[in-house]
């Protein structure tokens, strides 16, 4: 009963005039904010923030779920357009898809990449109605304990998934830790790492940190690489149209790389961008003409399309019933859905079913409303890349001031903003990733605080994580994505050396 | 110079874990917590500490550091400074000129300055993106500093 008044509730919201206004003023922002290579879902959830402020919540929600669906689909269109990805999640769409661009198909390239993502985050959804209320059901038993092994879990995965040095994974992840114990502790209300600075006393803003990280240090880039010339050549659009042939070349990928793109996104750290390298490869392994792949395949382009949509879906599913995001995009939306009033986890569907049912059909309402209207615009919507470099770097810097601005009305957050992008240009530079940043700074806080609730029930007695069989186990599996990593790379050293 | 980079990281990163733990010894005690206020902070100080002193002897991958890294010259430097230095007048001047006003000047400066040629479309964008903002937050009755100017 709860289920079919939140599902009619989500509808009756979605398909309202203000509804469709919203979901299509959503993803015109995310798309065009993805679009812009470096930027994409976080900066776009983080710009949407203030204006979602004084509205209905349910058209809040519906609106950053067009957000964030278009900003996927965004990257995408650099991808293909410009080979140049607006987001990681779409580099693998660049494979095929930029050949098909070259060949003057880049119509034909972007009707696959949404009519994939449509269904990918369908698939993901439906995935999404099923596991979710499973997986909250069993989360309701879990004590301060079990939730810090679980975000610590999170993190560890994380760190151990991003590519690159692990260490340097870590340093990032405890560095976002640290700058979350800045301000007031909440349980002896001693202020912490405040230098005395009353602005400080409240923390950190978590989009301070979101933009400053992503936005700002990715503005810098631009600004170094603003006169390369090879990334303003636009390709002509063209026809959008599909033939059977191409239906038929994309039916394979899309059913498989939906279900495994999905599984993927549902595993804490590894988000759309290792879905969409596995869908490619995958799929690659899996074609009858591997050879057309890299040239412009169809399956090519489909695959890591479904996979990376999906993957966002299937994200949502520890955000969503346990509270806690496994990806530097979702920790970001868990900070917009706080700003908004709603604290995810558990309780949540069992207390608030219609909310957390109207969450799920605006994401479903948001997919269809991204492919009806969203790919018509896009040969218009593309213009946004003939915008002059100079001009986008400024308006950006411009949209994260309002941003920031609104958030707090305290101008001291835009020099607290500088100080994070500085601080994510230097990380760039040393090539230290930012997503452990960002997840360790928004759970950072509620880990501290559940391990302390965690002692304090016991005592001081850390025993506490032995005993409880949950915790345990969460513990030695974030143990061993610490350790095995290494020891994979180690041993596969080894055998090549011999 | 690929070698020195992530060294210089891992000096810089040390150098910190130890301020963050010195401000953390500083803090207050309280004696009826089992777990007081300053025990978080110190787990962390001690892992960025080790951290850093693992990342000061890893060998790097070379091949992957070359390709990928962002190369500064002078110049470009230079501009990163100066961007730096308006957005910092931008955020000062924000409330005592008011939105508008000020986001104005920087858009049209900071665009001027990364060599935007079209002076007359800078001033055209520059003037009317702040106005159409501050009028779209003023129906979301979100109201942005007014600042100088007396008609809004």
């Amino acid at each position: 009963m709860d289920i079919l008044n939140g599902i009619s509730q989500g509808l009756q919201v979605a398909l309202s005039l203000e509804g469709i206004l919203f979901v299509l003023i959503g993803v015109l922002i995310g798309t065009l904010i993805g679009m812009i290579p470096g930027l994409g879902p976080i900066t776009a959830i983080g710009v949407m923030i203030p204006i979602s402020y004084g509205m209905d919540i349910h058209l809040a929600l519906i609106m950053m779920a067009g957000v964030y669906y278009g900003a996927v689909f965004g990257g995408s269109t650099s991808s293909i357009l410009l080979n140049a990805p607006g987001i990681e999640g779409t580099i693998a769409t660049s494979f095929d898809g930029y050949p098909m661009a070259q060949q003057g198909k880049a119509g034909k390239a972007l009707a696959i990449a949404a009519i994939c993502s449509f269904v990918g985050g369908t698939v993901g959804i439906i995935l999404l109605m099923s596991l979710a209320p499973a997986l909250a059901t069993v989360a309701i038993a879990f004590g301060p304990a079990e939730y810090f092994a679980l975000m610590l879990l999170a993190l560890m995965a994380i760190t151990s998934l991003s590519d690159g040095s692990m260490s340097k994974a870590l340093i990032s992840g405890v560095l976002g830790f640290m700058v979350a114990t800045v301000g007031i502790d909440g349980q002896t209300g001693t202020p912490r790492f405040t230098f005395g600075n009353i602005n400080l006393l409240d923390g950190i803003e978590f989009l301070v940190i979101g933009l400053g990280l992503f936005a700002i240090a990715e503005v810098a880039i631009l600004i170094i690489n603003r006169n390369n010339k090879s990334q303003t050549k636009l390709h002509k659009i063209g026809s959008l149209r599909l033939t059977k042939q191409d239906f038929k070349e994309m039916r394979g990928p899309m059913s498989r790389q939906s279900l495994v793109g999905f599984l993927i996104g549902v595993l804490p750290g590894a988000g759309a961008t290792i879905a969409s390298f596995i869908g490619y490869t995958s799929e690659k392994k899996l074609a009858k003409k591997p050879e057309e792949f890299g040239k412009g395949s169809v399956a090519g382009l489909a695959g890591p399309e479904t996979a990376n949509n999906a993957a966002t879906s299937g994200a949502f599913v520890p955000l969503l019933s346990l509270g806690i995001p496994g990806s530097g995009t979702t920790a970001v939306m868990l900070g917009a859905f706080l700003v908004m009033g709603i604290q995810p986890g558990p309780l949540l569907m069992t207390e608030q079913p219609t909310l957390f049912w109207a969450i799920i059909i605006s994401m479903y309402i948001g997919n269809i409303f991204l492919l009806i209207l969203n790919l018509p615009l896009i040969p218009y919507i593309s213009k946004i890349l003939l915008i002059p470099r100079p001009m986008l770097i400024s308006l950006v810097i411009f949209f994260c001031v309002i941003g920031i601005y609104t958030l707090s009305f305290n101008v001291f957050d835009l020099y607290l903003l500088l100080f994070f992008g500085v601080i994510g240009f230097l990380m760039k530079l040393v090539k230290i990733p930012p997503a452990p940043f960002i997840l360790a700074f928004i759970l950072g806080d509620m880990m501290e605080q559940s391990l302390r609730k965690a002692l304090t029930i016991s005592n001081g007695n850390l025993s506490i994580f032995v005993e409880r069989p949950i915790a345990m186990s969460l513990l030695i599996v974030s143990l061993l994505s610490l350790v095995i990593p290494p020891l994979f790379r180690y041993f596969k050293r080894k055998n090549a050396s011999a | 110079m690929i070698k020195s980079k992530n060294k210089l990281a891992a000096t810089i990163i040390f150098v910190i874990s130890i301020v963050y733990m010195f401000f953390a010894i500083r803090l207050p005690a309280y004696d009826l917590v089992p777990v007081d206020s300053d025990v978080v902070p110190y787990v962390l100080g001690v892992l960025l500490l080790i951290l850093s002193i693992i990342l000061f002897f890893e060998k790097d991958p070379k091949s992957e550091d070359e390709e990928g890294a962002i190369k500064i010259d002078k110049s470009a430097l230079k501009m990163l400074t100066f961007i730096a230095v308006i957005f910092i007048l931008y955020a000062i001047l924000f409330e005592v000129l008011g939105f508008i006003v000020s986001s104005t000047l920087f858009i049209f400066v900071s665009s001027l300055a990364l060599g935007y040629k079209k002076t007359m479309v800078n001033v055209i964008v520059s003037i009317t993106t702040p106005i159409v903002f501050y009028y779209i937050f003023d129906l979301l009755q979100i109201s942005l500093p007014k600042g100088i100017l007396p008609f809004l």
